[in-house]
């Protein structure tokens, strides 16, 4: 098991590192304009001059694939901070207060759960217009009920530590508590939590970026490059690909990092499905 | 079992007006107002009157609500700004496309997952399980939107097997099946890989049990073993999991009907954003709601049903 988690550990922070790297780079070098367009080579197939091909007006897919790993990233980031953010200061709320606040907020926090991201972003493009920042805000929404929920879970089951019995009793405050004790334990769970949302915020913004709702032209976002390389499969299915595998390799990255984070940080963390409760039971039969 | 169904239908009533107020305060009380946004900043006035009186907004805020909700209630949700069409009847003949595909979805992917976590499970740490987690992590990273496209590439670009999309209609049913049948494995990939997973987590902690042990030594066979006893157990916490999954589905069905060309509710609500038809977008925000509220509500009380310990809770 330790063995998994030290693998998945490094290969995950590899792919990240990689496409961190990639999107860097793309901020200050790209091997062409992005968004130069250029007819006459236009739908080429890889080559050296263009490593992964041209699109249909002639722009470099690899240096549009750099500009949208930096935009991919910058939603990602932002996005899961902000419902982070959010998410943590809510579980807080209903963490330490308990009670009908607790009640209320985890009504509303299983209400917004059940609303799926891409409703949100609709509503929000159909007001505000399509654009980054907006998808940007429907994946922030859609994470805060993740975060607040864990908070508040992991706030419930350390107020009954006897730490907290201990500064409680030497007269700590309920915000002293929460802010001085109790946030630090919180900081792994939520870096793993975070690696993992960045992953499907990453998923969220290409879906959205597909339907034409997040970055708008003529920028470059990998959701968009396999919009556009729809109607073009039977001439020049190359353009289909490289997003796509940009896109998953991504995910696959930010998987295998919190999966690796969370064997190597926190073997307690109840890992409801598969690990925790046979080993739990293996320890319980090794004692007899 | 009385109790528990009335707190659960309490709490879908309490769903559905929280999803009614949101979408409505949602296009109502914000910055500038929709007649506004349909017809653009720089809308000759008197248009711009008639717009908003066409749309009630001459009214308070309060009582355009409750009559947008006693409209709703009868199932009246005004009328398409684009389309010119009642919105109820427009998104009744799209959902016809809608929900046979995400029920098909449904269909392979509790077809697909299940035995997968089964077979996972039954083979913990050896080179089947490796397979199955390896096909299931695919599952997980690769969109749906790719997916379909490459579903697209390989059947009907390059083997001419499929339509590489539209919808022929429900005339001819198998023709509509076939064109169906590619956006419903894209769909279905994700979830089969997530369900997959947590089937063969819940097999795994189940088939740890005691009474596994007993069922085994008593010299059941090894298939009776799984899918009699081990079955039961695990399947209940599939059951809670099954309402997000059509959230999930009828979500991922805009995005994949927007691959395939297909005209469902996903086109539907697409273009009413680039029409700027707000009517339209709100009364399909709320029924995608209310649907996946109400499946939501089936699910509990099935869960109900099959595990006694939740009703007493």
């Amino acid at each position: 098991m330790k063995h998994s988690g030290n693998i998945s550990l490094a290969l995950g922070a590899g792919i990240v590192a990689g496409v961190l790297l990639l999107a860097l780079i793309g901020q200050f070098y790209t091997p062409y304009r992005p968004a130069r367009q250029e007819i006459a080579s236009r739908l080429l197939a890889p080559s050296l001059a263009h490593p992964l091909g041209t699109d249909h007006l002639g722009r470099d897919t690899l240096s549009r694939l750099m500009q949208g790993a930096g935009y991919s990233l910058f939603v990602g980031l932002l996005a899961v901070g902000l419902g982070a953010a959010g998410g943590t200061a809510l579980g807080m709320i209903a963490g330490s207060f308990g009670r009908w606040v607790d009640e209320f907020v985890m009504r509303v926090i299983d209400f917004v759960m059940g609303f799926p991201i891409i409703l949100l972003a609709i509503l929000v493009a159909s007001i505000f217009g399509p654009g980054m920042r907006n998808s940007m805000i429907a994946i922030a929404v859609a994470n805060i009920p993740i975060f607040a929920r864990l908070v508040r879970g992991n706030l419930l089951s350390l107020k009954e530590e006897d730490f907290v019995m201990a500064a409680c009793a030497s007269g700590a405050s309920t915000g002293w508590i929460v802010f001085v004790h109790l946030l630090p334990h919180l900081i792994t769970p939520l870096v793993i939590q975070g690696t993992v949302s960045l992953g499907t915020a990453i998923l969220a913004d290409a879906g959205l970026s597909y339907l034409g709702l997040g970055v708008q032209p003529p920028h470059a976002s990998w959701g968009r490059m396999i919009y556009e390389a729809r109607s073009f499969l039977s001439l020049d299915p190359w353009l289909a690909v490289f997003p796509g595998i940009a896109i998953a390799l991504s995910i696959l990255g930010f998987n295998l990092l919190g999966d690796g984070l969370r064997d190597r940080l926190d073997p307690r963390v109840s890992r409801p499905s598969r690990k925790a409760k046979p080993r739990l039971k293996r320890r319980r039969e090794e004692l007899g | 079992m009385a109790a528990y169904l009335g707190r659960r239908i309490i709490g879908l009533a309490g769903t559905l007006l929280l999803i009614s107020i949101a979408v409505f305060a949602f296009l109502n009380v914000i910055p500038g107002d929709p007649a506004q946004i349909v017809l653009g900043l720089d809308a000759d006035p008197a248009v711009y009157e008639a717009t908003r009186s066409r749309l009630g907004l001459d009214r308070p805020v309060v009582l355009r609500y409750v009559d947008w909700l006693a409209g709703a209630l009868r199932g009246d949700l005004g009328i398409s700004l684009h389309h010119e069409l009642p919105i109820s009847a427009l998104v009744g003949s799209r959902l016809a496309l809608t929900l046979p595909l995400a029920g098909m979805a449904m269909a392979l992917t509790v077809a697909l997952s299940i035995p997968l976590g089964v077979f996972t499970a039954t083979r913990h740490n050896r080179v089947g399980d490796y397979v199955g987690r390896f096909l299931m992590q695919i599952g997980i990273i690769v969109p749906e939107f790719w997916a379909g496209i490459l579903l697209i590439l390989l059947f009907s670009v390059r083997l001419h097997w499929t339509p590489a999309g539209g919808f022929p209609g429900w005339g001819t049913v198998r023709m509509a099946i076939v064109a169906l049948l590619l956006p419903a494995v894209a769909l279905a990939m994700p979830r089969v890989a997530v369900l997959g997973r947590l089937t063969r987590a819940s097999f795994l902690e189940v088939l740890n049990e005691r009474y596994i042990t007993a069922a085994r030594a008593k010299g059941l066979a090894e298939g009776c073993v799984l899918f009699k006893h081990a079955m039961k157990n695990a399947l209940i916490d599939l059951a809670t999991l099954s309402g997000l999954l059509v959230a999930q589905l009828i979500a991922g069905s805009i995005i994949i009907e927007n691959v395939f060309q297909l005209p469902g509710v996903g086109r539907l609500v697409f273009q009413a954003i680039g029409a700027r038809d707000l009517p339209l977008v709100q009364g399909i925000t709320v029924i995608v709601a209310v649907l996946i509220a109400a499946m939501n509500f089936f699910v509990d009380v099935i869960y109900g049903l099959l595990d006694p310990r939740i009703r007493y809770r």
